[in-house]
C-alpha cells in the first residue's frame, strides 16, 4: 500500500533534473571524446565491470571474468542486454568497442586493435600485449564502455545504459532520456539536461535562482550560503581527488637539494596538514596519509602512517644534515640557501600554496612559486625535472590500487618525469608483483607496501590532503549518491520529491 | 574614398595577416607545453607515455622544424584551407564558423546598447556641464569602468534572475538570455564612450564655428546636432569601431561567466592545449575583422565629414 502511495506521489511530480555541470570537455572531437561518458558521464553507456563508491569491481555487462594465462582474460557478457538502437549485446559489439578505443588511443594498458577476440555471442576472450592482472580494475573506467557497432560515439552515442542520448550541444546542454528497456534497475528519471556551466560561481546563482536542480563542484566557501536556504542541501562523496607534493629526489644542479632523503623527511615533517585542511578547505577534506585513496587499499591502508606535524623532527634533520638557519631566516649549508623551486597544478587553490610556502619558511626552508598559467606549461615543468616540489593533484577513477605508483614512482613506467621520482629497485620489484598478482586482496597489500616505501620511507611522495566532492541540491532531489570518482557517477535512483 | 583607396587598404591585409600569423606562431611555438601530450592527456586523464607522445607528434606533423610548420600553414591558409584544429579534429574555419555567431550576437547586442546609452547620455552631459545629467554621467562613466566585468556580471544575475526571476542566470537562448550578458559586456565600453562623447562634444561646443553658428541665431539644438556632433562623432566613431573589435575578441570572460556558447571559452581552451592551428585561424579572423572595422571607420568618416575624403582624394592625386 506504501509503495502503491509513493509511487503516485512520484508519478505526479514531473521526473526531470537539470543539472549544472563544469566546462564542455567533450568538443574535444579530436580527442575522439565518447560524448557523455568522460569525464561527465550520463550513463548513456557502461563498460564491461563497473566500480563502486568504495573502490570495489563489480558486474555490469559482463556477469563474470576469470584469467586464463598467456595475458588473456575471459569475460562472459551479459544475456538480454540490447543497445539503444534495439542491436542486442554481442561480443562482437564489445570487440568493435574495444578496437575503436585502441585505435583513438584512449586505452591505459598494453593492448593493440586485435585485443579483444569473440570466443562465442556472449564471451570474450581479451589479451594485453604485456602481462596485466589489473585489466578488470582497469575497465571500469568509462572510457572502456561499450557502444553499439556502426554507431558513432563522438556525435551520438548509442549504449546500453539507463538513460538514452537525446541531444547535443557543444558548450551548452546534454540531454539525455529514460531507457525504459534498460536491463537493470529502472532509472526513475524521465528526462535530465546536463547544462555546462563553467563558471562555479554562476553555477551556484543558477541553484539559487531555481533554474538548475543540481549542481558539481560547489565551491567550498559557498557552503555555507547554499546551507542557509531551507530549499537547499549540500550533499558530499567521500575523498576520490589527492593533493600531494612530489619531491624531486634525482634532480640536477639546481634542482638536487631534495637528493638527501633527511632533507625530503624535513620537508614532510614541517607542513601542517590539518592547519591546510581547516584554513584552506573548510573542513571539506581530510588530511591524506596514502598516495591515493584509503579505500581502494582497503584494510591494508592502516599500514601507512603518512607524515605528522613535527617541527622538532625536521629541525634536528636539517641541523643533522648541516642545513644551519641564517639571520634572514632560511637555512644554508657551505653558503647555499635551502631554497626550493615550487610548482603547482594551475588549478590549485593559490592559498594552499602560499600556505605551504609559509609552513616550509617557519622551517627554514625557502621555496619560489613559479606561478604557471596552464597545464601544458605545468606538465612541460615537471616532464623536464624543472622543479623541486611538485604540488599534484590526482584522481583515482578506476579500482586499481597501483594505478598511481605505477604511473609516478615505478621505474620501468614510460613517462618522462617518472626518472626525477622513482623510488627504487624494492619499490619496483614491489610493483612487480602487484601487477602480476591476481587475487585483487594481494595487490592490495602490495599496493600499500610500495606506497609505504615512497611515502613514509623516501618521502619522495608526500601526501597532503584528500578533497572532498561537493554538490548542492534543491531539496525536491532525492537518491542522489554521490561517487567519489566523480567520472562514474550513477545517475538511476535520482528522483524529484 | 576612392575605389582606388579601398583596394590599398585590402592589400594592407596581406602584411597585417603575414605579421599577425607569424607573431602567433613564435608565441604557440615558443610557449611551454606540448600539443601532443595535451592530446593524449585528454584522451586518457593520464600523462601520456614518451613514445606515445611522439607518435602523436609525427602523426601531428609536429616533429617538422618550426619554419617549415609555418611555412605549410601559410600555404595551406594561402589556398583556404587554415587547418585541422587538434582539439575538435574540424576543419579551424568551421569550429570559428560554428561558435562565431554567438558572439558575434553578443558583441553587437552590447555595442547597440552601449552607443544607446553612451550617446545620449555623452551628449546630454555636454549640453548640460555641472548639472545633475553631467554629474550623473561621469558617476556612470566611473563606475562603469573601474567594475571588472566578471563582478557585474555576477551583480545583475543576483539582482535580475535571482533576485526578481525576471531573466535567466546563464546560457544561450532566446532575447531573454541575451539580457544580462549584452548589459555586462557593454559596460566598460559606455562608460568610456560616454566620456568620450562628452569631452569631443566639450571641445566641439568651444570651436569658433560654434560661437557663429549661435551668433547667426540658430537654435541650440542645431547648433549641438548639425554642427558640433558631427565633428565630434568622428573619434566616437573610431573608438566604437575599434572596441567592437575588443568586445568581439575579449568576450571570454563575460562569455564564462554566462555559460555563452561562443568563441571566447573555444579559443582559451585552444590556447591551453596548444592547439596551434585553431590559435592561428583565430589570430587571422581577428585580425581580418579589425583591418575591415578600420576600413568601415574610414569610410564612415567621409560621410561624416566630406574634409576627409577631399583631403585624402589631394594626397592620392
Amino acid at each position: 500500500m506504501l509503495n502503491l502511495v509513493f509511487a503516485l506521489a512520484l508519478a505526479a511530480v514531473p521526473q526531470q533534473l537539470v543539472v549544472a555541470a563544469g566546462p564542455d570537455s567533450s568538443p574535444s572531437g579530436a580527442f575522439q571524446a565518447r560524448l557523455g561518458v568522460y569525464p561527465l558521464n550520463v550513463n548513456v553507456a557502461e563498460p564491461l565491470v563497473r566500480m563502486t563508491p568504495d573502490f570495489r569491481v563489480e558486474p555490469q555487462l559482463a556477469t563474470s571474468w576469470e584469467y586464463l594465462g598467456k595475458n588473456t582474460w575471459r569475460f562472459h557478457l551479459r544475456k538480454g542486454v540490447r543497445f539503444h538502437d534495439g542491436q542486442p549485446l554481442t561480443a562482437e559489439a564489445v570487440r568493435y568497442s574495444i578496437a575503436q578505443q585502441v585505435k583513438g588511443g584512449f586505452t591505459s594498458f598494453p593492448v593493440k586493435e586485435d585485443a579483444v577476440r569473440a570466443v562465442d555471442p556472449l564471451t570474450v576472450d581479451f589479451t594485453t600485449t604485456e602481462p596485466d592482472l589489473r585489466l578488470p580494475e582497469q575497465l571500469v573506467h568509462p572510457n572502456y564502455s561499450i557502444f553499439a557497432p556502426g554507431s558513432d560515439p563522438r556525435t551520438k552515442p548509442v549504449g546500453t545504459g539507463p538513460f538514452k542520448f537525446i541531444e547535443y550541444r557543444p558548450y551548452d546542454h546534454i540531454k539525455v532520456e529514460r531507457n525504459n528497456d534498460y536491463w537493470g534497475e529502472k532509472p526513475r528519471l524521465d528526462k535530465i539536461l546536463f547544462r555546462f556551466v563553467p563558471d562555479a560561481t554562476t553555477r551556484v546563482l543558477a541553484l539559487l535562482a531555481g533554474e538548475v536542480d543540481l549542481i558539481m563542484d560547489l565551491p567550498r566557501e559557498q557552503i555555507a550560503a547554499v546551507q542557509a536556504r531551507p530549499d537547499l542541501h549540500v550533499v558530499r562523496a567521500s575523498v576520490g581527488q589527492m593533493l600531494s607534493l612530489q619531491l624531486n629526489a634525482h634532480g640536477k644542479l639546481p634542482h638536487d637539494l631534495l637528493s638527501d632523503r633527511a632533507v625530503r623527511r624535513a620537508v614532510a615533517l614541517s607542513l601542517d596538514r590539518r592547519q591546510l585542511v581547516h584554513d584552506i578547505w573548510r573542513d571539506e577534506a581530510e588530511v591524506l596519509r596514502t598516495m591515493t585513496v584509503a579505500a581502494i587499499l582497503g584494510k591494508f591502508a592502516g599500514q601507512l602512517h603518512g607524515f605528522d606535524h613535527q617541527p622538532a623532527e625536521a629541525d634536528r634533520l636539517l641541523n643533522e644534515a648541516g642545513w644551519k638557519r641564517t639571520a634572514g631566516g632560511i637555512r644554508s649549508k657551505a653558503g647555499r640557501p635551502l631554497q626550493l623551486a615550487l610548482i603547482a597544478n594551475p588549478e590549485m587553490d593559490a592559498a594552499a600554496v602560499e600556505l605551504i610556502q609559509a609552513q616550509l619558511r617557519l622551517a627554514g626552508i625557502g621555496t619560489r612559486w613559479d606561478r604557471l598559467p596552464d597545464i601544458a606549461s605545468f606538465a612541460a615543468r615537471g616532464n623536464a625535472g624543472d622543479c623541486d616540489l611538485n604540488l599534484a593533484a590526482a584522481n583515482q577513477n578506476d579500482a586499481n590500487p597501483l594505478f598511481l605508483p605505477a604511473l609516478i614512482y615505478y621505474s620501468k613506467s614510460p613517462r618522462p618525469f617518472v626518472r626525477f621520482y622513482a623510488v627504487g629497485t624494492a619499490f619496483d620489484k614491489i610493483v612487480d608483483a602487484g601487477l602480476a598478482a591476481a587475487p585483487p586482496d594481494e595487490a592490495r597489500r602490495l599496493a600499500a607496501d610500495a606506497m609505504r616505501l615512497a611515502t613514509d620511507e623516501e618521502a619522495i611522495q608526500v601526501p597532503i590532503a584528500g578533497l572532498f566532492r561537493i554538490y548542492a541540491a534543491s531539496s525536491s532531489v532525492a537518491g542522489f549518491v554521490p561517487h567519489p570518482s566523480q567520472t562514474n557517477q550513477s545517475w538511476t535512483a535520482v528522483y524529484r520529491k | 574614398m576612392t575605389a582606388g583607396g579601398i583596394l590599398r587598404r585590402f592589400a594592407s591585409l596581406i602584411p597585417v595577416w603575414l605579421g599577425v600569423s607569424a607573431l602567433a606562431f613564435a608565441l604557440g611555438t615558443l610557449a611551454p607545453g606540448d600539443a601532443a601530450e595535451m592530446l593524449l592527456q585528454r584522451r586518457t586523464g593520464e600523462p601520456p607515455t614518451q613514445q606515445a607522445v611522439l607518435q602523436m607528434r609525427h602523426q601531428l606533423g609536429l616533429d617538422a622544424p618550426v619554419p617549415v610548420r609555418y611555412l605549410r600553414w601559410l600555404g595551406a591558409a594561402l589556398r583556404g584551407d587554415l587547418g585541422t584544429s587538434l582539439r575538435s579534429g574540424s576543419p579551424v574555419i568551421e569550429d570559428l564558423s560554428g561558435r562565431f555567431p554567438a558572439t558575434l550576437e553578443l558583441s553587437l547586442a552590447a555595442l547597440l546598447l552601449g552607443l544607446c546609452v553612451a550617446l545620449p547620455l555623452g551628449i546630454g552631459a555636454a549640453r548640460r556641464r555641472g548639472s545633475i545629467v553631467d554629474h550623473g554621467a561621469r558617476t556612470f562613466a566611473i563606475v562603469g569602468a573601474s567594475m571588472p566585468s566578471f563582478l557585474s556580471g555576477y551583480l545583475l544575475i543576483l539582482i535580475f534572475a535571482v533576485g526578481l526571476h525576471a531573466l535567466p542566470v546563464a546560457g544561450r537562448g532566446g532575447l531573454a538570455h541575451l539580457i544580462l550578458p549584452s548589459i555586462t559586456l557593454a559596460l566598460g565600453f559606455a562608460a568610456a564612450l560616454t566620456r568620450l562623447t562628452r569631452a569631443a562634444l566639450l571641445e566641439e561646443l568651444g570651436q569658433d564655428y560654434v560661437r557663429t553658428a549661435r551668433a547667426k541665431g540658430l537654435s541650440e539644438r542645431v547648433v549641438v546636432l548639425r554642427h558640433a556632433l558631427r565633428i565630434a562623432l568622428v573619434p566616437v566613431l573610431t573608438f566604437a569601431a575599434t572596441r567592437f573589435g575588443h568586445l568581439l575578441a575579449g568576450a571570454a570572460i563575460v562569455e564564462a561567466v554566462f555559460a555563452w556558447p561562443g568563441i571566447g571559452k573555444h579559443i582559451v581552451d585552444s590556447i591551453y592545449d596548444r592547439d596551434y592551428p585553431a590559435i592561428q585561424g583565430f589570430v587571422l579572423f581577428m585580425g581580418t575583422v579589425f583591418v575591415l572595422l578600420n576600413l568601415a571607420v574610414d569610410l564612415a568618416y567621409r560621410a561624416i565629414d566630406p574634409r576627409v575624403g577631399q583631403r585624402e582624394d589631394r594626397w592620392a592625386s
